[in-house]
């Protein structure tokens, strides 16, 4: 510390004139800086928050979360049901998809007891399938099947479950090609004790599988017969064979759920999902030879001239401490 | 060691200053410290809290932290390209500016790549751009550049230092003892023999040759790493050698700012004189007319082409309602207004330039802001159902924070050196009656 004696005989002192005290003012000014985020919300301070929270039994009840349970079924021509049971939880205002999460599928026999279909795991969009064959399955006293997805919780989320209820029906599909003309023959058909039932007026679309989702190419609606005729794009990329895989669908019914038809057709042309290399590309795993040895021969001249010069350096102290030495 | 007496009377004028830190520039010194302290608080919430906090999102994942790294790293390339060649050609008038573009240049070089980092979303995997280089990539290519810029920047800075230390060393200067030892440690023993006085010269003289490539091929670089992504105005053939103008430009501007005020500062009006500035703005004036021309090219260009993504990004840059403005404020700013004051021999006074470099200055960081923002606004494909926020850049408080930290380490390393080593070089000054010559 600098003391200095002003002319009154007063002591003051000139604490900035010192580099340690100047460091120390600005680790200070620093620290002052951070302090109030520290204060806030410290990982400590989270830390005993969260062990609070786990010692009261009552609280850790408020913790468990929501969930909600969605069914739905798609009917296929095979005579079988998907069935999906989408699981989701309200979290932070709104409700996010549960993976990793136990379903059970039941189905309700005449006497109206439940019937272990089976159980399946969420996957990571939440939903766990399970198919089932229709002729395996009890029917309700109207022909209809009762079926039910259950979710029992566990010590994060709360258990939840939804029913649903679909009357045995079948979306036929026939493809057929004329004339390099693609067409799609569509026949909805209900089951019924006298035999098939035209299902009329039902909205159908028609997709194809794309990479990511489902591109939808054609729609229309049944006739009074239950069929429709639709006619498919020429042109749409399908795999290094040319198939596309294509699906026909009359969603979301209330009666039936989902009927869904797929085929494969060779209607596509082909697209080789082989990666061709390219050699000028920059994101190909190596780089190029001629880039390398220029990469090298610039960053060395460079970097020789820079040892040049610390050897000069070098020499210069050398120099001054024979310079010293003859003094 | 003996030194001219214009080089005694600047030792003199320079002493009080690192002799002593007076009230204002200990005032000075804890408004950067403040500021950096609170840049400190906003990295801390950077990285605590996530990237978040900053305008950064999925589209516009560059924000102003690479604005101000582009800029930062321009001012250094532009004091290299200069001291470089003032001291090549051996340019006598230059010498009292050789020092503050070497300056510029070493604090550019520190602060600039500290905004590369605070665009990293991940610093625990920073070493993986050394453990597992890509060696076609740009980034690559400018990480390795700016690294060896920087060591090159520390030699050059360093050699025009030595003798100055050498000086120090044997003058009665009255500084604590262990600057005085790091002033001796530093100055290597030099005597001023004949041997190393030629060491010195030829070691400047080979720091010279090789800065001066290796700052335009740092420059292109840093402009590769847009104009190799196939993106609207990015992807240009002529943004190598447009970034190394508008890089030298911009560092001409604030070479302008910091002469005029080490001039005002320390009363070097007898070193520093309105010459000087005339040549400056001579510098400025060839800078800005190649500036513009390579800004007129690049728009018209892409105007004429009127292919639509580069017709989306033209709409948006000369829309009023979306960067019409800044696009104006640049381009009249950092062009029209500097060629007149440049130009018009009434108005180019040091007090005019300095006024006009400084606007000119911000206008080339908007101009950079131009580049990144808006062509990351205008993604090939199109984005609907989402939030703007996700889809339009908006500098948040915590960039802000960074920012003016930045700018703040950036004079801090200024004013420190200004305590350690006199911002003119001593030992190299013109001869005597060159800076009588100067001053009539």
């Amino acid at each position: 510390m600098i003391m200095k004696k002003d002319i009154a005989g007063t002591v003051s002192i000139n604490l900035m004139s010192r580099w340690w005290y100047r460091l120390g003012f600005m680790v200070g000014m620093i620290l002052a800086g951070i302090y109030p985020a520290l204060a806030q919300d410290t990982p400590a301070d989270t830390a005993v928050q969260q062990a609070d929270t786990t010692a009261a039994p009552v609280e850790e009840e408020e913790t468990t979360i929501k969930s909600k349970t969605s069914l739905s079924g798609d009917q296929y021509p095979d005579g079988t049901i998907m069935l999906s049971g989408l699981l989701r939880a309200k979290i932070e205002g709104s409700y996010q998809k549960v993976p990793d999460r136990k379903v059970a599928f039941f189905v309700l026999n005449p006497a109206g007891e439940e019937v272990a279909i089976g159980d399946t795991i969420t996957g990571a969009n939440g939903v766990a399938r399970i198919r089932v064959t229709k002729t395996t399955l009890a029917k309700g006293e109207d022909g209809s099947y009762s079926f039910i997805a259950r979710f029992d919780g566990d010590d994060k989320f709360e258990g939840s479950e939804s029913d649903l209820m679909l009357k045995s029906a079948s979306l036929v599909m026939v493809a057929t090609e004329a004339d390099s003309t693609y067409t799609l023959s569509l026949t909805a058909t209900a089951d019924s004790p006298d035999g098939p039932l035209p299902i009329a007026a039902a909205p159908v679309s028609v997709y194809v599988k794309r990479m990511f989702s489902s591109l939808k190419v054609a729609e229309g609606e049944t006739d009074e017969t239950g069929a429709l005729e639709v006619e498919f794009p020429a042109g749409l990329a399908g795999d290094e064979n040319g198939n596309i895989e294509i699906t026909a669908m009359i969603e979301e019914t209330d009666e039936y759920g989902n009927l869904t038809a797929t085929a494969t057709q060779k209607w596509g042309y082909s697209v080789s999902a082989a990666i061709v290399e390219s050699p000028r590309a920059l994101w190909s795993p190596h780089p190029p030879t001629w880039m390398v040895i220029t990469f090298f021969i610039l960053m060395g001249a460079v970097w020789i001239h820079y040892a040049i010069v610390i050897v000069s350096l070098l020499k210069i102290k050398s120099d001054g401490r024979q310079a010293a030495g003859k003094a | 060691m003996k030194i001219s007496t214009s080089g005694s009377e600047m030792l003199r004028t320079f002493s009080p200053q690192i002799e002593h830190t007076s009230k204002g520039e200990k005032m000075w010194i804890t408004v950067l410290v403040a500021t950096i302290g609170l840049a400190l608080y906003g990295l801390y919430l950077q990285i605590f809290k996530g990237h978040g906090v900053t305008g950064m999102r999925d589209n516009v994942i560059w924000g102003i932290y690479i604005v101000n790294f582009m800029f930062l790293i321009g001012l250094s390339y532009a004091g290299a390209i200069i001291a470089g060649f003032l001291i090549l050609f051996k340019v006598e008038w230059g010498k009292p500016l050789i020092r503050l573009a070497q300056l510029m240049t070493l604090a550019s070089v520190i602060v600039g790549p500290i905004f590369i980092l605070l665009c990293v979303g991940r610093f625990d995997r920073l070493h993986h751009l050394f453990i597992y280089p890509r060696l076609q990539s740009p980034l690559t290519w400018d990480v390795l550049a700016v690294i060896t810029f920087l060591v090159g920047s520390f030699l050059f800075l360093y050699l025009s230092l030595i003798q100055d230390f050498a000086v120090y060393r044997d003058s009665n200067l009255n500084v604590s003892k262990w600057k005085h030892n790091l002033w001796a440690w530093l100055a290597l023993r030099y005597t001023g023999t004949e041997n190393q006085k030629r060491l010195i010269n030829t070691s400047r003289n080979l720091m010279a040759i090789v800065l001066i490539p290796v700052s335009i091929m740092v420059a292109s670089i840093l402009s590769w790493i847009f104009g190799m992504t196939l993106r609207p105005g990015w992807h240009s053939t002529i943004f190598g050698p447009y970034f190394v103008v508008g890089a030298i430009y911009s560092g001409i501007g604030v070479l302008i700012i910091i002469t005029w005020y080490t001039r005002k500062m320390y009363h070097l009006e007898r070193y520093i004189t309105p010459k000087h500035f005339d040549y400056l703005a001579y510098m400025m004036l060839v800078m800005a007319a190649g500036y513009g021309y390579f800004t007129f090219s690049e728009y018209f260009t892409s105007w004429y082409g009127s292919e639509t993504w580069d017709a989306q990004l033209i709409d948006k840059l000369f829309a009023p309602d979306e960067y019409g403005w800044l696009t104006f404020f640049a381009n009249v700013a950092g062009v029209v207004i500097p060629v007149i004051f440049a130009a018009v021999p009434k108005l180019r006074k040091p007090d005019n330039l300095m006024v006009v470099a400084a606007i000119m200055v911000l206008a080339m960081w908007v101009k950079r802001y131009l580049i990144v923002v808006p062509t990351l606004e205008t993604p090939l494909l199109p984005i609907e159902d989402i939030r703007p926020e996700y889809v339009h850049y908006t500098i948040t408080w915590v960039e802000w924070l960074l920012t003016f930290g930045g700018v703040a380490s950036f004079f801090l390393i200024f004013t420190l050196a200004g305590k350690f080593v006199t911002l003119i070089d001593i030992s190299d000054l013109p001869k005597d009656e060159n800076v009588k010559t100067q001053n009539q």
